[in-house]
């Protein structure tokens, strides 16, 4: 009897932790999903733009899978997504105020981007695709986890970009510091050895260019090593056979 | 009776929304405010480097809202008024900008400075730039009025408008209404 027990234990145990992490390697919205690409290419120029965004993002997707989890039997079928729509753009609200309130120059930073939260479709998604199918704490869960793999795939992305743009990363929005390695001022990227300039930043990953630039070379990587660990996987079926 | 229902749910989901976001503004709309109030004040500095002191008036002409557009009179270290600085908004490609404009005594454009707008990232909101209103500081002489077209700038200033073009007329409507503003007020 209590090995049956401790067994379902272990089991939701399992499931919990499947429903959390699937959403920050196997199903990330952004890179393996491709979902919500909008904000990833358009935020992603500072580290510090990509922190706020994502984290803003996570918060309105935990409780907006909370919450519609909770209401499930309570919304109606025929207007499910204008009930969604509203509960979104409710936390979404609730964000920008905060925002403009204790960090006003984030909230400058990402402007527009911060309403336009409502229509991305990651937290839409969720929404119909498992929140009101689900209870609300796997749904909370699921929230925590795709938000974090969407906020590591956008500081992966703004990482690479900022770094080899500027050389450093720039935390003055939360008050930080500008920190590199090879330059103290942000607006002279260069390296120098010797008095000779063997590297000033390269602008371009800084404009939309460049992000699409990096997202395409991330993506490569990853089909690469996706179709390469297909390929092993394939020849031990075959070999079994 | 179904469609009562949904009609019923809905609005009591819109009900709880925006009551929550009501608790919500009770609770950020002051800081926002002082927050606002604060960058009004850099902009001050920034704008007028002589000015010390900056007193904030209302505009006389009831017909301009109090809330939203006033001045304020700058005072220089000995204390005398050096020029003043308008808040106000006017009208661009993505809806109202706010806009400071300062000026001396006689009211020749010392600088401006464009604040909360929606333009395009790109076009429209390279006009926060401080090099964008180069091309408007010491207009509204005799000799160089304020280019409210494009073709009163220079070919390079032109130039470097295109394609924002009613960002651009919206921000030189909104010195030449803060000039008569001042006009109205001073007379």
């Amino acid at each position: 009897m209590g090995d049956i027990v401790n067994n379902n234990l272990e089991k939701r145990e399992n499931l919990y932790l499947k429903e959390f992490s699937k959403g920050i390697l196997k199903e990330n919205p952004s890179i393996m999903l491709l979902l919500g690409l909008c904000p990833t290419l358009a935020v992603t120029t500072k580290v510090s733009n990509a922190i706020g965004m994502g984290l803003s993002a996570t918060f309105v997707l935990i409780c907006s899978n909370f919450l519609i989890s909770l209401l499930k039997d309570f919304i109606l079928d025929k207007v499910r997504i204008p009930s969604y729509i509203v509960v979104i753009a409710s936390f979404v609200t609730i964000v920008d105020m905060l925002m403009n309130a204790f960090l006003p120059v984030l909230a400058k930073s990402l402007g527009i981007f911060i309403p336009l939260i409502v229509v991305n479709c990651i937290i839409l998604g969720r929404a119909e695709a498992f929140a009101n199918k689900n209870k609300p704490g796997i749904a909370v869960l699921d929230g925590l986890g795709m938000g974090i793999g969407f906020t590591l795939a956008l500081i992966l992305i703004a990482f690479i970009r900022e770094s080899l743009s500027t050389l450093g990363i720039d935390f003055s929005d939360y008050s930080g510091k500008f920190l590199s390695f090879f330059t103290d001022d942000p607006e002279k990227p260069y390296i120098k050895v010797n008095g000779f300039e063997i590297y000033s930043g390269a602008k371009i990953l800084t404009l939309p260019a460049g992000a699409l630039f990096v997202f395409g070379i991330i993506l490569a990587i990853i089909n690469t090593i996706k179709s390469y660990s297909n390929k092993i996987k394939n020849k031990k079926t075959t070999s079994n056979l | 009776m179904e469609n009562l229902r949904i009609a019923l749910k809905l609005t009591l989901i819109c009900f709880i929304a925006v009551l929550l976001l009501s608790i919500v503004n009770l609770i950020t709309c002051k800081k926002i405010e002082n927050n606002s109030n604060k960058v009004e004040e850099e902009t001050n500095r920034n704008l007028f480097s002589q000015g010390v002191r900056f007193e904030k008036f209302f505009f006389k002409n009831s017909s301009i809202d109090k809330n939203k557009e006033y001045y304020y009179k700058v005072y220089d270290k000995n204390n005398t008024l050096v020029g003043y600085v308008v808040t106000l908004y006017t009208k661009g490609y993505g809806g109202d900008m706010k806009l400071m404009v300062a000026m001396d005594n006689s009211l020749v454009i010392v600088n401006a400075k464009l604040l909360t707008n929606s333009e395009t990232p790109g076009l429209g909101k390279a006009a926060e730039k401080s090099e964008y209103m180069k091309k408007f500081i010491g207009t509204n002489t005799k000799e160089k009025p304020i280019p409210l077209n494009k073709s009163m700038l220079s070919q390079e200033d032109a130039d470097s408008i295109t394609g924002a073009t009613i960002t651009f007329k919206g921000i030189a409507n909104g010195i030449q209404k803060a000039v008569d503003y001042i006009l109205q007020e001073i007379k």
